[in-house]
């Protein structure tokens, strides 16, 4: 009952219920009041949280706080800042991919390499293991990459893919100057990201589905709206 | 393949519950901040007084629900609970009034007493019966064995668009995990991926933080790398033990669905017309955005009524027949996609349904009614259908196919779409940035001696960062409502950030300015983010 044997209380306690039977205890109101007490105190429920009070004390008023958040927001706005030189590939959906860069002129020299007005070069590599249908079609073999033309003062594009692509699971990009058919200098490399094989859930058209029992697909071929309203609704 | 002989089967209903953080001690009172009051009244105290309903009536149900970091700190902020308070009391108010402005007319008195009870009663729960503390509400309910809680990354970031850096997914996950064990003291088997945005691989990070499960989009699974023998209907072993659950698209579709779900039945409530908007501004100014600002109150007199005429009065006892109505046909519709399922399956099929949770209640007004139908008809089948945790599940003795989900979400398009767009493409330089110099930050100082000032604005920048990758500012900077809010956010963040950074890199810090950014940004106070 009591964890504590030094409690004072918790002593007075254990001996009156050694003390005497239990049928005969006789206690006095301001003992009664006394254990009634320890018990709430100690056997309170627990709630992780303290209780609110309606006004909480803050280390800093309302205005510091605003104006220190002010000033930093002005001081250190993300906009303002430099960025290191690099190449981002982010995928959209099945057939779109999102790049990012930037080029630095004088500190990598990079762009000393571009002729005036020299567009650059996106090109997107798609090496995949394209599925056994394809590869016993008569098309022609595929390519690896797919070059887009971008203009020299952009620094981000999203990018359609052909639809000889859509087999690609994984695709990587670099950026740079095609001078020729043969020549591509590339200025930089992106990382490589994982590409969805299917756009939109649940196409009726989609071999996979196809190939389920009949039962199953009849619940998966109706399709699912084409999304949840993903994110907050309360936002 | 052996059919399974049982006519049986599994029903897992999964609620993810979340929202960003909003919380601006620097301001008296700020209108972002509604969004989580408003979701308590309408959402999260109805949701407790189902789960008191159902154990009252020793009701057998499972239901799995999936808490993110930043609602359950919210719940916990003291500053949050007692502007809440106050909220209530206002929404109280404003309902009195109404009850009085009313009195002549019938229909709408009733209405307005209605809210009254409903304002009174969430009052009475929240104030004196959990004492402000929705998080224990929750976990008394887990105790039951019949709620399980999970939880999900940090700032429910979109896992995808962070992969520039894997130590930014890692910490997503690190950190949401730790920080539903600190507010919680449960150990969460189940992982929710914001958005349901998954990448290969992901799996691995998951595993090496303890996760059992997590959740994909149908096209997760039926895109596989192996052709999924059980379609959505068995998870996949996504070849390490950690286990991959697909949503049916029929019960989604049922819930979600624009034209054929419940929701937009005509008897139920119309979200869109509020006193906020329709009484007198002068009336109303006491409870609107600083007097003039007109915004949502709670207190809405009307039903969806369908069609393009004036919309008609809430009938609360109409809705009430269609939500069981609804909750009737949602069941029977289960138990016979389970039929159909379980005559060619070889294990018993397991259907996974899940929602937001802000859609019952807030969205849908009668949400709770519905789901608490469900729970009750599903307990009421001997045989046939029970509902189950997805931990549960994983508890039976089932074998389960080994197959790698696809890269998928449950966003527009089937991925990143939604979140990665013409409208707010602009963020994602910004925060990989941001990210990759904290990250050279935290190896830098890998090993040193930190001071206990330097330790705080190294946490504090990890904050700054993790709230600047939140899903949210992208998905709101799409939708188009509150997109100023929305871009200051994350341009505040990623300018704290960048303070800290350059703080701790000249050691100049000035502990004035950090403790004003604990103070605003009062997250993951736990979390030492030294490991990166």
């Amino acid at each position: 009952m009591c964890d504590n044997p030094h409690s004072v209380n918790c002593t007075r306690l254990r001996a009156l219920l050694r003390s005497v039977p239990f049928h005969s205890l006789e206690l006095t109101q301001p003992e009664l009041l006394d254990i009634s007490r320890w018990i709430n105190r100690e056997f309170a429920p627990r709630f992780n949280s303290p209780m609110v009070k309606h006004s909480q004390p803050l280390g800093l008023a309302a205005q510091e706080l605003l104006s220190i958040s002010s000033e930093i927001s002005r001081e250190y706005s993300p906009l303002s800042r430099e960025a290191a030189a690099n190449l981002v590939l982010l995928p959209i959906d099945k057939q779109h991919v999102y790049a990012y860069w930037r080029l630095h002129a004088d500190k990598t020299g990079m762009q000393s390499t571009l002729k005036p007005a020299e567009d650059l070069t996106l090109r997107i590599f798609t090496p995949t293991a394209v599925p056994a249908a394809a590869v016993e079609s008569t098309a022609p073999p595929l390519p690896d990459w797919y070059d887009f033309r971008i203009h020299a003062g952009k620094s981000c594009q999203a990018v359609a893919l052909p639809e000889a692509a859509a087999f690609s699971s994984a695709v990587s990009a670099a950026i740079g100057v095609a001078r020729s058919e043969q020549e591509f200098l590339p200025l930089l490399l992106s990382n490589q990201i994982d590409m969805p094989m299917s756009g939109s859930a649940c196409a009726t058209a989609d071999p996979h589905i196809a190939a389920l029992t009949a039962a199953m697909a009849q619940f998966i071929s109706t399709g699912t709206p084409a999304s949840s309203p993903a994110g907050n609704p309360l936002c | 393949m052996t059919r399974h002989s049982m006519n049986h089967g599994y029903l897992s209903i999964v609620l993810h519950a979340h929202l960003p953080y909003v919380h601006h001690p620097e301001y008296e009172q700020f209108f972002e901040e509604n969004w989580l009051f408003e979701a308590i009244t309408e959402c999260y105290l109805p949701l407790i007084a189902m789960l008191d309903r159902l154990q009252a009536d020793a009701v057998d149900y499972r239901l799995t629900l999936s808490l993110s970091p930043t609602l359950l700190t919210m719940w916990r902020n003291p500053l949050l609970q007692s502007r809440y308070l106050q909220h209530l009391e206002k929404q109280l108010e404003l309902a009195e009034k109404e009850v009085v402005r009313t009195r002549k007319q019938p229909d709408y008195l009733a209405l307005a007493e209605m809210y009254r009870q409903l304002f009174h009663t969430a009052l009475c729960t929240y104030r004196d019966h959990y004492q402000c503390d929705l998080v224990a509400a929750f976990v008394k309910h887990q105790q039951t064995g019949k709620l399980e809680l999970i939880t999900t990354a940090a700032t429910h970031g979109f896992l995808p668009l962070l992969r520039v850096s894997e130590a930014a997914v890692r910490r997503q996950i690190k950190v949401g995990l730790e920080t539903f064990s600190a507010i919680t003291g449960l150990q969460a088997s189940g992982f929710w991926l914001p958005e349901c945005a998954y990448f290969p691989g992901l799996e691995n990070v998951l595993q090496e933080f303890g996760v059992q499960y997590f959740f994909v989009d149908t096209h997760g699974i039926m895109d596989a790398g192996e052709f999924p023998e059980h379609a959505v209907y068995a998870p996949l072993d996504c070849g390490n033990g950690v286990a991959a659950f697909g949503r049916d698209p029929a019960s989604s579709r049922q819930v979600w669905s624009a034209q054929e779900g419940y929701p937009g039945d005509a008897d139920y409530r119309e979200y869109y017309r509020d006193i906020g908007f329709d009484l007198d501004l002068e009336y109303v100014a006491p409870y609107i955005l600083d007097g003039v600002t007109r915004i949502n109150t709670g207190i809405k007199y009307h039903r969806v009524t369908g069609g393009e005429g004036p919309k008609a009065l809430y009938q609360p006892e109409t809705a009430r027949m269609r939500v069981r109505e609804h909750a009737e046909h949602f069941v029977s519709q289960r138990q016979a996609q389970i039929a159909t399922l379980s005559a060619v399956m070889s294990t018993p099929p397991h259907i996974v349904a899940p929602y937001d949770a802000e859609l019952f209640g807030h969205w849908w007004f009668e949400g709770p009614l519905w789901l608490e139908q469900v729970l009750r008809l599903c307990s009421q089948q001997p045989q046939g259908m029970r509902t189950l945790s997805c931990g549960d599940y994983l508890d039976l003795p089932l074998s389960r196919q080994v197959a790698q989900p696809a890269a998928s979400s449950w966003g527009d398009q089937g991925y990143s779409s939604y979140w990665l767009n013409e409208s707010n493409d602009w963020i994602y330089p910004l925060i990989h940035k941001a990210g990759a110099e904290f990250d050279k930050l935290v190896a830098d100082l890998q090993g040193l001696s930190l001071s206990a000032l330097q330790l705080r604005a190294l946490n504090q920048a990890g904050r700054s960062l993790l709230l600047a990758q939140a899903s949210d500012w992208p998905f709101i900077l799409k939708s188009g409502t509150s997109v100023e809010y929305a871009k200051k956010r994350i341009t505040d963040h990623l300018a704290r950030f960048n303070y800290l950074h350059d703080a701790i890199r000249k050691n100049r810090i000035n502990e004035r300015y950090l403790s004003a950014l604990e103070i605003m940004d009062d997250v993951f106070q736990d979390v030492d983010f030294r490991g990166g």
